[in-house]
């Protein structure tokens, strides 16, 4: 009656060795998986059709891999994040850096070509045409989906690229993913078991176990059509998101001028605006173009620009409701090029 | 508050480390424990702490005049009033609707139209466990087996101590008070045997129990419809579910008993091993079965007063036994099923003796043989305990025996059920065959178990503290 039962007992000793043994398993078995077990965590498919609102659980931080010209190239990630490329962290001398820092508008794509190539990859051929004496690397931290929150720890992460300027992209129909974001994160590590979810060894064990037992693929509990701001009337929630906005714009802009790094903002648009940004992109672009400060902080006015192109000749810049068609794309790359030449003299 | 929260670790963290820091100042840490269990019980429904002192109190007040009488026929008016009050509480928040129900039942089936009798009444949570235990104390006060508790606050305690309050153990008083009033030490060991405790305890409710819960759940939800391989797989799955939930729950009790410096009884000892229904219930809720024994079997006569009154008497202890378990008809039957293979065990004993096959391989063929079929038994007495209703009973019985075998969707719930019970049954079949196998074995494979007991919860274990089923009796 009185001892323990059989499968859970121990006699006296004095350290419990067998719990210490256990406890060095675990810590083995994250550390082999972190170093060892690199699959492709986040597949092309599951990052176009799923992110950022059912990401496959806890492999935040972790590495993302795509395939790059019939090979699969990995990349450290950070926050979810999909670098397509893999840039040195040291500058080689005399090389120029420059940063963008964006969402799908400046995305190039996980395969990305200068002849099909988006507004950055214009910017760096126009650079590199007019100065080919200079080395330039353009490094493109554009995320699709990412809103401004994000778009500060890219920031963060881009200053360890030793960049000479950067251009930030802030648009403002990512904020309610941002919300979703937070409100999913928060959801999935809620509680031990969501706390769990941080070791790479659980996930990596959790998703071996789930297909071995044929469990659907977890879906995040938070259904897409609520956020962090569920609850809240519209004019709060528009209110809430230009206030992160405008934080979030200004910590790039303090990170920046601590380095003595000039930054270029790109203005908000969208296709189904008389004026080509709509309420909430005025706003924002309002708000961008208090930020300049001479050749420190400059902006470009997109939908200005757009509106000037389309009376001067009929023709579309715009391939959907806000991503730009090449021509766009080149319009916008003509407006950045001089911009880019009068923030670094070493380009003039 | 669950004990497969966070909540609770959090409530338990601060009550173990408070125990610890006391030392051994026992008295204050009997202060700490009664009020650590009040607010553990207020967490459920303060409104029925009130309950809990009124039935603590009368046996508290009960024993100490029991105690001090010698007047036989006054001794034997205070345990009928202390047994009275008890049974009266359980009858009335317990069994009223019960027998209001089914008395309104009757009256229609006789042709007296009536509409349904129950009242709203809230069952309170704990109530059978902690009245089963102050109506021992009581008795054995009365048989002069253990002396009145004279300190309120010792028996405050006994009868509150958070970790079996809510779903036992059973904890008798000639085992507990003596803990509860010396001074407790925690040596290594048993912070090792605590926490080890509280692991597997974790891992039968998270990691078996919960995972199993939904097979159980889906299929008793279409019992109309259910295919036989449906049918015997939903029963395996609840014959593992309530194991693991029951036994884990004791397990987490015992553990965090064991870290405030008690030591609680043994409620399960691989009972699915059990080689007859005799031998079931010396493995299964065994703090239940031995009240029972003590408390009712024995004083119907027991063994000793003929082979006919003996079988009569095993019947009505379970019956009872069964009727413990909720106010249900279905529990009535599970009772009455256990009662029957008690007798009809009893009765082929002597043959079952005579026709044991001699040798170690024939012997070990025959109690492998008797396990299983034993095993089965059991399985199938689960039905009724499970169903909502004696229809459902009928249903499920029905899709067994009518419906067609094929597997199906049910491939899935096969895989989670030998997914999930694999490492138990092979660690309670290793300590079967090798009693202590675990601690008998090096650190490493110690630890090697550990750390798949801690994957498992980690990797597979059911999230969100999911309710324990003993906790509706």
């Amino acid at each position: 009656m009185d001892k323990p039962s059989s499968t859970s007992s121990s006699r006296g000793r004095r350290w419990p060795l067998g719990a210490l043994f256990a406890c060095a398993l675990l810590v083995c078995l994250e550390l082999g998986v972190r170093t060892f077990f690199k699959p492709p965590f986040i597949s092309l498919e599951t990052y176009t059709s799923n992110y950022p609102l059912a990401p496959q659980y806890g492999f935040e931080g972790a590495r993302a891999c795509f395939p790059v010209r019939e090979q699969m190239r990995c990349a450290a990630t950070q926050d979810m994040n999909v670098i397509p490329h893999e840039f040195p962290r040291e500058k080689p001398a005399h090389e120029l850096r420059i940063v963008v820092i964006g969402a799908s508008i400046s995305w190039e794509g996980p395969r990305p070509s200068r002849s099909e190539g988006n507004y950055p990859s214009r910017v760096l051929e126009a650079l590199e045409r007019a100065r080919p004496d200079r080395t330039l690397r353009l490094i493109n931290l554009s995320v699709p989906g990412f809103g401004s929150t994000r778009q500060v720890l890219r920031f963060r992460e881009a200053l360890d690229y030793q960049p000479d300027l950067v251009i930030v992209h802030t648009h403002d129909t990512n904020e309610v993913r941002e919300d979703q974001r937070r409100a999913y994160v928060r959801s999935l590590h809620s509680g031990i078991a969501g706390k769990l979810l941080y070791s790479q060894a659980v996930v990596v064990l959790k998703k071996w176990w789930n297909t071995a037992l044929d469990v659907p693929t977890p879906r995040p509990s938070v259904p897409t059509d609520e956020d962090e701001t569920a609850g809240l009337d519209k004019g709060a929630k528009l209110e809430r998101w230009e206030k992160g906005l405008e934080h979030n714009v200004d910590t790039m802009l303090e990170l920046a001028k601590a380095r003595s790094l000039p930054v270029i903002l790109v203005g908000a648009s969208r296709a189904d605006s008389s004026d080509l940004c709509g309420g909430r992109g005025r706003a924002l672009n309002g708000f961008l173009s208090t930020r300049v400060n001479g050749n420190n902080v400059q902006f470009l006015d997109v939908p200005a620009l757009f509106r000037s192109a389309i009376e001067r000749k009929r023709r579309k810049v715009f391939k959907d409701g806000i991503h730009y068609n090449a021509e766009g794309a080149q319009l916008v790359a003509n407006a950045l090029a001089p911009m880019v030449q009068s923030a670094l003299p070493q380009l003039q | 508050m669950l004990f497969n929260t966070g909540r609770f670790a959090l409530f338990f963290s601060v009550v173990f480390l408070a125990n610890w820091l006391l030392g051994k100042r026992w008295r204050a840490q009997n202060v700490l424990l009664v009020v650590a269990s009040q607010w553990f019980y207020a967490c459920w429904d303060y409104r029925f702490l009130g309950l809990l002192w009124f039935s603590m109190l009368v046996d508290y007040f009960v024993a100490l005049r029991l105690d001090a009488s010698d007047d036989a026929r006054a001794r034997k008016w205070l345990i009928t009033l202390s047994v009275s009050v008890q049974l009266g509480i359980l009858a009335l928040f317990k069994y009223l609707n019960f027998f209001l129900d089914s008395g309104a039942g009757l009256l229609a089936r006789l042709g007296f139209g009536t509409h349904s009798l129950a009242l709203g009444i809230v069952l309170p949570v704990g109530i059978s466990f902690y009245t089963f235990q102050t109506m021992s104390y009581t008795i054995d006060v009365y048989r002069r087996a253990i002396p009145a508790e004279r300190n309120l606050l010792s028996f405050a305690t006994f009868v509150s101590l958070f970790p079996q309050l809510v779903a036992g153990p059973i904890e008798r008083a000639r085992r507990i008070l003596p803990q509860i009033n010396a001074p407790r030490s925690l040596p290594p060991e048993a912070l090792y045997a605590g926490a080890s405790l509280i692991l597997f305890g974790l891992y039968k409710k998270v990691f078996i129990a919960d995972n199993l819960a939904p097979i159980v759940d889906q299929a008793f939800a279409k019992t109309a419809t259910l295919t036989r391989a449906e049918a015997v797989l939903a029963l395996y799955a609840f014959a593992f579910q309530i194991y693991g939930d029951f036994s884990g729950y004791t397990d987490i009790a015992r553990g965090t008993a064991k870290l405030l410096g008690f030591d609680f009884a043994l409620n399960f000892r691989h009972p699915y091993l059990a080689r007859n229904p005799s031998d079931f219930w010396q493995r299964w809720h065994i703090s239940l079965s031995s009240w029972l024994r003590d408390y009712l079997y024995i004083p119907l006569g027991g063994n000793q007063r003929g082979t006919a009154r003996t079988l009569l008497n095993l019947f009505l202890t379970m019956l009872l036994g069964g009727l413990w378990h909720g106010a249900s008809w279905t529990f009535v039957l599970w009772g009455a099923y256990h009662g029957f293979l008690l007798v009809a065990h009893r009765l082929l004993k002597p043959l079952l003796n005579r026709v044991r096959p001699a040798g170690i391989v024939g012997g070990g063929l025959w109690s492998a043989l008797r396990c299983l079929l034993m095993f089965h038994l059991v399985v199938l007495g689960w039905l009724p305990f499970r169903a909502h209703s004696l229809l459902e009973v009928k249903q499920v019985l029905q899709s067994i025996a009518e419906r067609g075998a094929e597997l199906g969707d049910a491939s899935i719930s096969l895989k989670w059920l030998c997914a999930c019970i694999a490492l138990l049954m092979l660690l309670e079949l290793a300590d079967e065959l090798r009693p202590h196998f675990l601690e008998r074995r090096s650190f490493w494979a110690r630890g090697l178990v550990y750390a798949l007991v801690l994957l498992s919860i980690s990797i597979a274990g059911a999230p969100g503290g999911q309710t324990f089923i003993y906790f509706q009796f």
